[in-house]
């Protein structure tokens, strides 16, 4: 397959180790946008910092679920990290969302146990835009005091059922947006208020 | 033994041969998955797949893989033992990164991004954008109440700590007051009951509210843990028995600082004794700031000067 065959990262060791160190400093500070550089080519469909999380996160040990938007990089996913894919969501580590308008429920992904909270999963939605000025007012481990994101192209209940989420905490999913180079992430710990 | 003495400059150059920061790329995302769902959950332990080091499982495993998937070439690092910059422990770990990743280090605390320190959290206040990584011996806060993983698994899963109450309770029946001294529990985000690993309860207040991420390794039990940055951390007390650090009456020998942890130490066969800072580096600078202490007893051999 033509997508397979594009290039990874440039350097797999140390581009890998900058991209999660980014991603590290976007989850330990919910709703702060940093900026990945990418790997050198990414499968049509897929931002820069999407493809760069999927090779900096993804193996053997990771069983992803594509949204039907990225059904179409499972062969690209393949070559590069050999991660299987899944059809079910509730089975998936990760998770890859391109059409956030029509992702399924949140409840539909892992949430882990009480007691395996860990063990649920981690959402990676590729959305149109991305703000921390203004939209949703965030607060929890992380924050100093409160963060602001804003979100473009998700659907209407989905503010609702992340704020339903938080009263199962430790249980819940990791969601990471990203667009174009950008990533911002909401732990399952970010209280979120419209 | 030639090749484990590390250049005497800051400058370091990685070993050709080995794969940077030594671990593999499927270990270091491994524990970079766990890390990221600690930071996610904090104060929960994540099990991972704790790697043999070329060191002994008690001698920073846990915070070296943990340090190892963290750092990169433009990190400065900082490793500490018991405060000190010059203790072995310290000192091997240095070099081993060094060799390994070829980044820079340091003794300053401020100039660090990613500190590995064993048993102290450093006088001097990490800031935003700084990693704090413990090398932690027994990661379960439970477990000398409770030996089996499997109840202890449920306890933390139903947040049921009424066990850890009781202990210190039964303290204060005891002797009139909470014995721990180090390692003194604390819960994590109102949620998860944490061991912060042996540092004095002096250093605990440090952990509240800190700016830096705080990272937890483990490695003979195989358990990373994180505080992410802003967020509460609790030592805990009863209303009638707060918290309390612990105090001292003397200051240090050597900068004259009144709050900070202080050692003791013996300098001589006839039982003299002095106080000095536990941080090294905290009492050097204030030293170069011209901070002078009482000095110290007669007797007290000076250190050779042929540091690494």
């Amino acid at each position: 397959m033509t997508t397979a065959a594009l290039p990874g990262f440039a350097d797999n060791v140390h581009d890998a180790q900058g991209t999660f160190r980014r991603l590290l400093d976007a989850m330990a500070h919910p709703g702060r946008i940093v900026t990945v550089p990418g790997p050198q080519a990414a499968p049509p469909g897929l931002d820069p910092a999407t493809a760069a999380l999927l090779l900096t996160l993804c193996d053997g040990e990771t069983p992803v679920w594509l949204d039907p938007g990225a059904a179409a990089i499972a062969d690209w996913l393949a070559f590069h990290a050999g991660a299987p894919v899944t059809t079910a969501p509730a089975r998936a580590a990760f998770a890859v969302v391109l059409q956030p308008q029509a992702m399924p429920a949140l409840d539909a992904f892992d949430w882990g146990t009480d007691e395996v909270p860990e063990a649920s999963t981690t959402l990676i939605v590729q959305v149109a835009s991305l703000a921390d000025d203004t939209g949703w007012t965030l607060r929890g481990p992380g924050i100093a005091a409160q963060a602001r994101l804003a979100v473009a192209g998700l659907s209407q209940n989905w503010f609702t059922d992340r704020r339903a989420m938080q009263a199962a905490f430790p249980r819940g999913v990791d969601v990471v947006f990203t667009n174009g180079h950008r990533v911002a992430a909401l732990p399952r710990t970010t209280i979120m208020e419209s | 033994m030639n090749a484990m003495t590390p250049p005497a400059v800051d400058v370091a150059r990685e070993e050709e041969g080995y794969s940077f920061a030594f671990l593999d790329e499927q270990t270091k995302r491994m524990i970079r998955r766990a890390i990221l769902k600690a930071v996610a959950i904090p104060g929960h332990q994540i099990p991972f797949g704790s790697r043999e080091m070329p060191l002994s499982y008690g001698w920073g495993t846990g915070g070296i893989q943990v340090t190892a998937s963290v750092i990169g070439r433009d990190d400065t690092l900082k490793v500490i033992d018991q405060g000190a910059d010059d203790t072995t422990n310290a000192v091997s770990i240095r070099g081993f990164f060094r060799r390994m990743t070829g980044v820079a280090t340091t003794e300053r605390t401020e100039d660090a991004t990613i500190v590995q320190t064993r048993h102290r959290i450093p006088e001097t206040k990490l800031a935003e954008g700084q990693v704090i990584v413990y090398q932690v011996p027994i990661p379960e806060p439970l477990r000398w109440l409770e030996p089996r993983e499997t109840e202890t698994c449920k306890m933390h899963g139903l947040a049921e700590y009424g066990a850890m109450h009781v202990k210190l309770y039964e303290d204060i029946v005891r002797y009139g007051r909470i014995e721990t001294a180090y390692d003194y529990p604390v819960m994590v985000n109102g949620r998860y009951l944490m061991r912060p690993s042996p540092i004095p309860k002096f250093d605990n207040p440090k952990m509240d509210y800190m700016p830096a991420l705080q990272l937890f390794g483990a490695g003979r039990e195989k358990r990373i843990y994180a505080v992410p940055p802003y967020t509460s951390v609790k030592s805990l007390d009863f209303e009638d028995h707060p918290f309390e650090i612990e105090r001292w009456e003397h200051r240090c020998a050597l900068c004259g600082s009144g709050d900070s942890f202080l050692d003791e130490i013996v300098v001589d066969d006839q039982g003299n004794h002095a106080f000095v800072c536990s941080d090294t580096d905290y009492c050097s600078q204030r030293r170069a700031e011209g901070h002078e202490g009482t000095g110290m007893p007669e007797g007290y051999l000076q250190p050779q000067d042929g540091r690494e």
